[in-house]
């Protein structure tokens, strides 16, 4: 479905991310995790044409979209670091921008479905995104991107800053996507959520792939922290 | 004395009408790429000669001269969205006024080279009998200019609020971010927003010209002059302080026009501004807007 070849990216002299490569198959998750400054964001970003690729070459569904924009990428949706809403959208506002550009029937089927998903956002239709608490504005986030009815989607960091009930509610709704047969790649910095729930890894290190593989066991999982931790000098993979 | 005051509200509500409409062309372009178009009234006034060319040539009459004017002001916008603000990097605010300043400046003397006089007649609506409303005159002009100015905000409203359009350039004037990671096509929203905001300032334009019966080039310094002055009344970035600083800004002039004559009305104008830049530098209605969206950034 994804497949990576690599890639790299660099933000003006520093290489973000080195010959990195990667491949997502139908129905898979992926997990990829790091340190902060390893490359996760940049991947990501890379992929979906938010930064610009220094070189390498990004295919879905066999179609070359390295460095195309998100908006010409028919099946993949991103729910980006931070969750990044525009404040003075309504939900309601928010899920139509998601849609694209659909009709009025396919935008209410698709909205439809989000909202039994998330019924939190049913009742705030009107309510304004900036003024919805954190758990909130990440169920929207996440809501705008199945707007598009993805087959591919990129979360970054969709935990981020939640208390850890809303996190694990989180993981709950992605168990149900990956159930519905939709392929994730997740960036994570809860490395042992993210390991738990992916199918496969891959390890970013100071923007290169120092590990990739199955998901780990509980004792092969410990032996990450030392990866991330930098301990492991000689960047074996972990597994 | 208060009869004159009500005559020159009800006059500055018409002329800040159009004031409002070329603050709001201003105020589109600033949301959305966080740059100032000063080359937005040169773009009208290439509208107003093509519309002033059609009718000395062929006589045309007004709706030919108005679709005349919006074609100028589009096509004129186009060109300024294209060398100054799609070929320069989003971030490098002051290389797009820079280089919108050199393209007010070519835009003008091409038209000046085109039309060496002084001035040009423009086709005008007062040639219709002015109205007695008890002891207050409207003159048939002014009321056209507001009705037409009042459709055109009503529309605007529309299209913002109800359509795909207006919901991504709402996004785009909100966080740029959130349209990107939204799929949205910001550079062709911001293309046709240009487009848009052209489309209103030509509107502004034709009612102006067709109100006063003759043009001169300076009307594009005007223009711009006039939708800077209401914008920074009204609040940057806020189609409502817009509209609330041209209406203002309007009405201010015509009291000053009437009782300290033209050379005193250009005095006030410049005062307002500075006192506005003072005590209001978020503008009438910025400051609300301005609170409130900090507040939402800070709590995403």
């Amino acid at each position: 479905m994804l497949e990576v070849a690599a890639l790299s990216v660099s933000h003006g002299r520093i290489r973000a991310l080195q010959d990195v490569s990667l491949t997502i198959s139908p129905g898979e998750v992926l997990a990829v995790a790091g340190m902060n400054g390893a490359g996760k964001s940049s991947l990501v970003n890379a992929i979906c044409g938010l930064a610009q690729a220094r070189s390498g070459r990004v295919t879905f569904d066999g179609r070359d979209i390295t460095g195309q924009p998100l908006h010409r990428m028919d099946g993949i949706a991103l729910m980006p670091e931070g969750r990044i809403l525009a404040p003075s959208l309504t939900v309601a506002e928010t899920l139509r921008l998601g849609a694209g550009r659909v009709n009025r029937r396919e935008h209410d089927q698709c909205r439809a479905k989000v909202l039994a998903r998330f019924p939190e956002l049913g009742s705030r239709l009107g309510q304004r995104a900036g003024t919805l608490s954190g758990g909130e504005a990440t169920m929207l986030a996440l809501g705008r991107a199945l707007m598009a009815s993805p087959r591919l989607l990129l979360l970054d960091e969709p935990t981020l800053g939640l208390s850890p009930s809303a996190a694990e509610r989180v993981f709950h709704v992605l168990e149900e996507l990956r159930n519905d047969g939709l392929t994730l790649l997740l960036v994570e910095q809860n490395i042992h959520m993210a390991l738990g729930f992916a199918d496969r890894y891959l390890l970013l290190r100071h923007g290169l792939a120092v590990g990739a593989g199955r998901t780990p066991t509980r004792e092969q999982a410990e032996r990450f922290e030392e990866v991330l931790l930098g301990n492991n000098s000689t960047g074996e993979n972990p597994c | 004395m208060l009869l004159d005051i009500v005559q020159n509200t009800l006059d500055g509500l018409a002329i800040g009408s159009a004031y409002g409409l070329l603050a709001i062309g201003f105020t589109l372009i600033f949301g959305v790429m966080r740059r100032l178009n000063i080359a937005f009234g040169p773009s009208i006034m290439v509208g107003i000669f093509a519309g002033a060319w059609l009718h000395s040539q062929w006589s045309a009459g007004m709706i030919p001269v108005f679709l005349a004017t919006l074609a100028g002001a589009v096509l004129a916008s186009a060109y300024v969205e294209r060398i100054s603000f799609a070929a320069i990097r989003g971030d490098a605010a002051l290389a797009s006024m820079a280089s919108s300043f050199a393209i007010w400046m070519q835009l003008e003397e091409a038209v000046v080279h085109v039309f060496p006089g002084r001035t040009y007649a423009f086709p005008t609506l007062q040639t219709i009998p002015m109205l007695e409303i008890g002891p207050v005159f409207l003159r048939p002009e002014y009321l056209a200019m507001f009705l037409t100015a009042a459709a055109l905000i009503l529309l605007l409203q529309w299209i913002l609020t109800r359509t795909r359009f207006g919901l991504e350039v709402r996004t785009l004037a909100d966080n740029p971010e959130a349209a990107r990671v939204s799929g949205v096509n910001v550079a062709q929203v911001a293309f046709l927003t240009f487009l848009l905001a052209a489309v209103i300032g030509g509107v502004a334009g034709f009612l102006i010209a067709a109100t006063d019966g003759q043009i001169t080039p300076k009307i594009g310094l005007w223009a711009t002059m006039k939708g800077l002055i209401a914008m920074v009344i009204g609040g940057l970035g806020s189609l409502r302080g817009a509209l609330i600083g041209g209406l203002v800004l309007g009405v201010v002039e015509a009291q000053a026009q009437w009782f300290l004559g033209a050379a005193g009305r250009e005095i006030v104008t410049y005062t307002l501004l500075f006192l506005a830049l003072v005590m209001l530098p978020s503008g009438l209605a910025g400051r609300a807007d301005a609170g409130a969206r900090t507040e939402a950034l800070r709590r995403l």
